[in-house]
């Protein structure tokens, strides 16, 4: 896996936003093929500046942020065809129903030939039900909401996957479907970087987890160096500790 | 993209309730308001037809009423029905006072109302809410994720945005349209098409910066609420304050004395000279006119003798009134230029002025039918005025007084020149509503700059 060309990289990346506040202290970050990446921490710990920095929503102050090799400042237009995003709250267009969301943002994603019945596979994929195809997403459950979230995400086949705290306030059925899903996608060869408080989740899918703290990267170890370790108890080690840790291998 | 962009924007809009809030208020609004002022011109059409058959006093001309009223009602109900004239006088009836144009511009419902306040507002509430929304939701994070340039999302939420809008704007105007053909509405005679085009394409102008200005606000807010609350104060302040404000500014920075004041001065100067010229002509009174009841009463005398002596103050009381009436014209037209100058930082002002100019109930009427009419008044002094006289003896005292009028015009029939309201060509419109055309583009290409910057700078947090 080490000799695998890195899909998601970030080489000495930082971002201090205009009120001062560095919110990113040069991370150096890489997921692989085939790889799921957890980026836990407390909030404001820099997870969703990373990832905001990898979908071009805000310049980095330093460094460079690479999607399958392209720079995302240099190209954002060509480095956007490889990343596919899922938020927090997936809140979609309401007025639409799920199918017409679907193409929107497949066609916004460069699928512009896909037809209902690719549609209704990949909704049945991420187990919409099928009654709520062609229901408006107004009337979505959250749940609902998340999988053609996920839907909107495998749609566009880009070999990178960004997840903003995915399983945030979903039940535990729907949770457990959310983990089958990214394990498929893992098996596909995507690379997979996801932000989380999820610790137990975390620690089921995730290859490697990060650990961040005000903007640093603290902690990373690899699934099988985590199998014999208390994740929850070293995430709770860092982040009571005075002094902010700098990175650990 | 763009075209993914629009398509989207348009679906999102159309299945939204505003849509179907706006349709319904447009459908019923603009059709029901030219019908109703359509029946109003007519009524003020046959008035003036009657009025100008049936009356035999020769020196009272009728304004024909603008059938394009029916549109934009503006001035119609400032400017006289019709006027009488009388040596060194000019009495219009059923007017109001012209000093305050502005207010009295927005006063009835009519298209250019509608347009200008209803559908401004519709314009940019249904704007403000296109990209804070979509912050707000979080959709526009998702959109912005995909290989879709800034230009051609906010372009997009543009070009879309304000179809939708269009929509129900030209369906109930196209409405509207054909039920006035139905009702006779002569829309293809005497270049109605033309200028109810031309008012067509200012709406589009008017709506698309107001549509502009509501993106702008979009951008800079990050939730609906506060984008709705903010558009709607911008709203009240270039719809009301400006146009509203315009005038008492321009009236603080340039004076204009009342109608009443300035009609009082004029009488006093008119008196002063009539005064002079009864005093000089007093002897000729005494000797002809038997004055104290004795002697030989000898008109034709004293009419053949007083013009020498009258001429002068005569010539001197005519041209002090065509000064004095002048300057107060400059004074009204020099503070109706500054007031309608300040308005025109509003687009909704701009808008107005120019729409009501095509629809001939706007400025360029009102300052047309006063030069009609002076040109009228020399007219018929040439064939009428110029002959009659009117002499006023006051005693030394000034306890009695007597008035006396007569004719000095050859016999014969008196050949009174015709008056036909002229109203503006329509190159004399587009000439005076140039200012007006030119801000529109431009506050077009402002807001949707601005707009524009802003989104393509704005940090998707």
């Amino acid at each position: 896996m080490a000799d695998q060309q890195s899909i998601l990289k970030t080489v000495d990346l930082s971002k201090r936003y205009e009120d001062g506040v560095l919110a990113l202290d040069h991370l150096n970050l890489e997921v692989r093929p085939g790889e799921i990446y957890c980026l836990l921490g407390a909030n404001g710990a820099g997870k969703t500046t990373t990832i905001n920095l990898f979908l071009g929503f805000i310049p980095p102050t330093s460094g460079t942020c690479l999607i399958n090799g392209v720079d995302i400042t240099k190209d954002p237009l060509e480095a956007k065809k490889y990343v596919s995003f899922v938020s927090e709250n997936v809140m979609l267009y309401g007025n639409f129903t799920a199918r017409q969301n679907l193409d929107f943002f497949a066609k916004l994603g460069g699928k512009t030939a896909l037809t209902k019945a690719d549609y209704y596979q990949v909704m049945r994929r991420v187990s919409l039900q099928e009654k709520a195809f062609d229901q408006r997403v107004k009337n979505f459950s959250k749940g609902m909401r998340q999988k053609l979230g996920i839907a909107i995400a495998i749609v566009k086949d880009a070999p990178a996957v960004l997840l903003d705290e995915p399983t945030s306030g979903l039940d535990p059925k729907a949770a457990a479907e959310f983990i089958e899903i990214m394990t498929e996608l893992r098996k596909e060869g995507k690379a997979v970087l996801m932000s989380t408080h999820d610790i137990f989740r975390a620690k089921e899918i995730g290859d490697r987890v990060g650990i961040m703290r005000e903007g640093l990267m603290v902690m990373e170890r690899t699934r099988a160096e985590l199998q014999n370790e208390d994740l929850n108890r070293i995430y709770i080690d860092y982040m009571e500790s005075e002094a902010v840790p700098t990175a650990a291998a | 993209m763009l075209r993914t962009v629009v398509r989207k924007e348009i679906l999102d809009q159309i299945l939204s309730p505003k849509f179907l809030i706006v349709s319904l208020l447009c459908l019923v609004l603009i059709p029901s308001s030219l019908v109703l002022n359509y029946a109003g011109y007519k009524n003020a059409y046959r008035e003036y037809d009657a009025s100008q058959r049936e009356t035999k006093a020769t020196t009272t001309v009728f304004r024909q009423p603008s059938v394009l009223s029916t549109f934009g009602i503006g001035l119609e109900s400032v400017l006289p029905k019709s006027v009488t004239f009388s040596k060194y006088q000019t009495d219009p009836k059923g007017s109001q006072a012209q000093n305050e144009v502005l207010s009295n511009i927005n006063g009835k419902l009519d298209f250019v109302v509608i347009v200008s306040f209803l559908l401004g507002l519709f314009a940019i509430l249904y704007a403000g809410s296109l990209v804070s929304g979509e912050k707000e939701t979080g959709t526009l994070k998702l959109v912005l994720s995909n290989p879709a340039t800034r230009s051609s999302v906010i372009t997009g939420k543009f070009l879309g945005g304000f179809s939708v809008l269009l929509i129900p704007f030209a369906v109930s105007t196209v409405l509207g349209l054909l039920i006035l053909l139905l009702e006779g509405f002569p829309l293809f005679e005497t270049g109605n098409l033309a200028r109810l085009a031309a008012l067509g394409v200012l709406s589009i102008l008017y709506l698309a910066a107001l549509f502009s200005l509501g993106l702008l606000i979009s951008t800079r807010t990050h939730r609906t609420s506060l984008a709705l609350l903010a558009s709607f104060f911008v709203w009240i302040f270039l719809t009301f304050v400006i146009p509203k404000m315009s005038e008492p500014v321009a009236g603080l920075i340039r004076h204009v004395p009342s109608e009443e004041a300035t009609k009082a001065n004029r009488t006093q100067l008119r008196n002063q000279i009539e005064k002079e010229k009864g005093k000089a002509l007093a002897p000729l009174m005494e000797k002809y006119l038997n004055a104290q009841g004795q002697g030989k009463w000898d008109w034709d005398a004293y009419t053949k003798e007083r013009g020498p002596v009258a001429k002068s103050f005569e010539d001197r009381l005519a041209q002090d009134l065509q000064n004095f009436d002048a300057d107060y014209d400059r004074l009204k037209a020099v503070r109706r230029a500054l007031s309608l100058n300040l308005a025109r930082l509003s687009p909704a002002s701009a808008f107005t002025q120019s729409a009501l100019a095509f629809c001939r109930t706007g400025v360029p009427d009102l300052e047309n039918f006063n030069h009609s009419l002076q040109t009228h008044y020399l007219a018929l002094d040439q064939v009428l005025f110029r002959f009659q006289f009117s002499d006023i003896f006051e005693s030394p005292d000034g306890t009695s007084r007597r008035q006396m009028g007569g004719d000095t015009r050859p016999g014969g029939k008196v050949d009174y020149p015709a008056f036909r309201y002229q109203f503006p060509s329509f190159d004399a419109i587009l000439r005076s509503t140039a200012p007006d055309i030119v801000l529109l583009v431009l506050f077009n290409l402002v807001f949707f700059a601005a707009a524009y910057y802003s989104f393509i700078r704005y940090d998707v947090r």
